[in-house]
């Protein structure tokens, strides 16, 4: 164990400060998963990668840079791996989802900005974290405001570069992120000196495919009314999902859904009378399981995220049928212009995402979760509201950010809205 | 070690180390007091390595919420 200390003292953190963190997440994680009563065996991997969360893979990642390979950091669904996977690199997403790391931000940031940016920037600055550390070049994209002009201050730190996503859906929109994924292609063949050949890049696009029907398999065992895996772990996957080893996570996730495929028909349930909640709103970075425990220890249970944490990260895949680069990367632009995300305008097909999700997962009820100071979310949570409203889906919005102070209020807000469910 | 424990179908659960045993984080096996007798036996007969058999008087409280 003494060598993480070595290797985080390697990459230039500060460790006093970093000691810190490492002092309270123990303990939360024995609260939010060990307390956990009948979870899936096949869990154990996970729960190994999340007890070394700072050590196992940036260990790996550590011995890929020495061996020249380069690290892309991302942050956001809409980043395709499947560009940086076919020049042999490494795509790792860069978390953000620790109140630790908020006040670091703060010092660069004002206060009403969202607790994901400023712990982005918290984590980069205070020097606390492996991932951050060991990315060669962070790619950030255009989603939101506070994120755009994060990414500025960002790169005077760190080799930056910035994807330009279009905010509407027409076909020129759809040509204008292929062109941008076809900048993202040089930019890494140029710092990674591999060349993205049309036959890596139909490679790396069936790896990230196959992660990505691993997750819906996974998804799709919470369909059943006996849930066999609890959403707070069916969040720990999926958070684990932006910074593991693909195939090996894809692996991992088919290992686990086929115990889960056992527990289908044994009838397991882990929410044996609690109501199914469908949570949609904004990403939740790790460690942030706030929401999922609060819910699943009052009444409720978890049964899908309509989130970049969620269903957006791995719903539809790319087109496997292009030939040529070219074709690959239309494809690729395809499916990611097809995540609904509320930095687009106008936004009604995540509405449709939400109406039918709830059904295909027999939800009893939506909880919108937004992060503070998430304006485009925010705004678009009244018209969710109306639609579900309209389709007789039972809705609580809410508004949180990634401190302790207001667990009770929400514990009792949510506790009410599963009371009103019957 | 978990793997072998697994097969004895001896209780572990893979979990962080608690900052009270190292500052390093890294990966511990949660066990039951009651066998860790049992366990010393096993690991000493099957030639597995481990730093230290500890226990903290520390309980697992989802209520708590308290995230870090």
């Amino acid at each position: 164990m003494a060598d993480n200390q070595k290797m985080w003292g390697e990459l230039g953190m500060n460790l006093e400060m970093h000691d810190q963190l490492c002092a309270v997440l123990p303990g939360a994680i024995g609260d939010v998963f060990m307390s956990q009563e009948n979870r899936p065996e096949c869990m154990d991997y996970f729960d190994m990668v999340l007890a070394d969360v700072h050590g196992l893979r940036p260990a790996e990642l550590v011995e890929f840079r020495k061996n020249g390979g380069k690290v892309f950091g991302t942050f956001c669904a809409y980043v395709p791996d499947e560009v940086i996977v076919a020049a042999d690199a490494i795509a790792t997403g860069l978390c953000a989802g620790s109140q630790f790391w908020v006040p670091g931000g703060e010092r660069y940031l004002p206060a009403n900005t969202c607790p994901l940016i400023k712990a982005m920037l918290g984590a980069r600055f205070d020097r606390t974290c492996p991932f951050y550390r060991l990315a060669d070049v962070y790619i950030g994209e255009n989603t939101c405001d506070g994120k755009k002009k994060a990414y500025e201050i960002l790169g005077t730190d760190v080799p930056m570069h910035i994807m330009d996503l279009p905010q509407m859906k027409r076909p020129k929109d759809y040509l204008k992120w292929a062109d941008e994924i076809k900048e993202l292609k040089d930019l890494v063949e140029k710092e990674t000196g591999n060349e993205v050949t049309a036959e890596k890049l139909a490679e790396g696009i069936k790896t990230i495919n196959a992660k990505r029907a691993a997750l819906q398999r996974l998804y799709d065992e919470r369909k059943n009314l006996n849930v066999p895996i609890s959403g707070t772990d069916t969040l720990l996957i999926s958070q684990i999902a932006y910074y593991d080893d693909p195939k090996r996570f894809a692996a991992m996730v088919n290992k686990l859904c086929d115990e889960l495929d056992k527990r289908v028909a044994e009838g397991v349930n882990v929410a044996e009378g609690k109501k199914r909640i469908l949570i949609t709103g904004t990403p939740m970075a790790i460690p942030n399981w706030k929401m999922h425990n609060l819910v699943e220890t009052s009444g409720g249970v978890v049964v899908c995220e309509e989130t970049c944490t969620g269903t957006r990260y791995f719903e539809n895949q790319v087109d496997e049928s292009g030939t040529t680069v070219d074709e690959m990367i239309q494809h690729i632009a395809d499916r990611y212009m097809g995540i609904n995300c509320a930095c687009f305008t106008p936004n009604t097909g995540r509405f449709d995402d939400v109406v039918r999700l709830a059904k295909e997962f027999k939800a009893d009820g939506v909880i919108d979760v937004n992060l503070m100071f998430c304006q485009t979310y925010d705004i678009e949570g009244r018209s969710l509201e109306e639609r579900c409203k309209a389709e007789g889906i039972p809705f609580l919005g809410l508004e949180t950010d990634y401190t302790d102070n207001d667990a009770q209020q929400l514990k009792t807000r949510i506790g009410a809205f599963i009371e009103m469910l019957g | 070690m978990y793997r072998t424990l697994k097969k004895s179908s001896i209780y572990a659960q893979i979990s962080p180390t608690p900052r009270e045993l190292s500052v390093c984080c890294g990966v511990s096996l949660l066990i039951h007091g009651e066998d860790v007798e049992q366990i010393k036996e096993i690991a000493e007969a099957e030639h597995l390595n481990y730093l230290s058999i500890d226990g903290l008087n520390n309980t697992f409280d989802n209520t708590r919420h308290k995230y870090g």
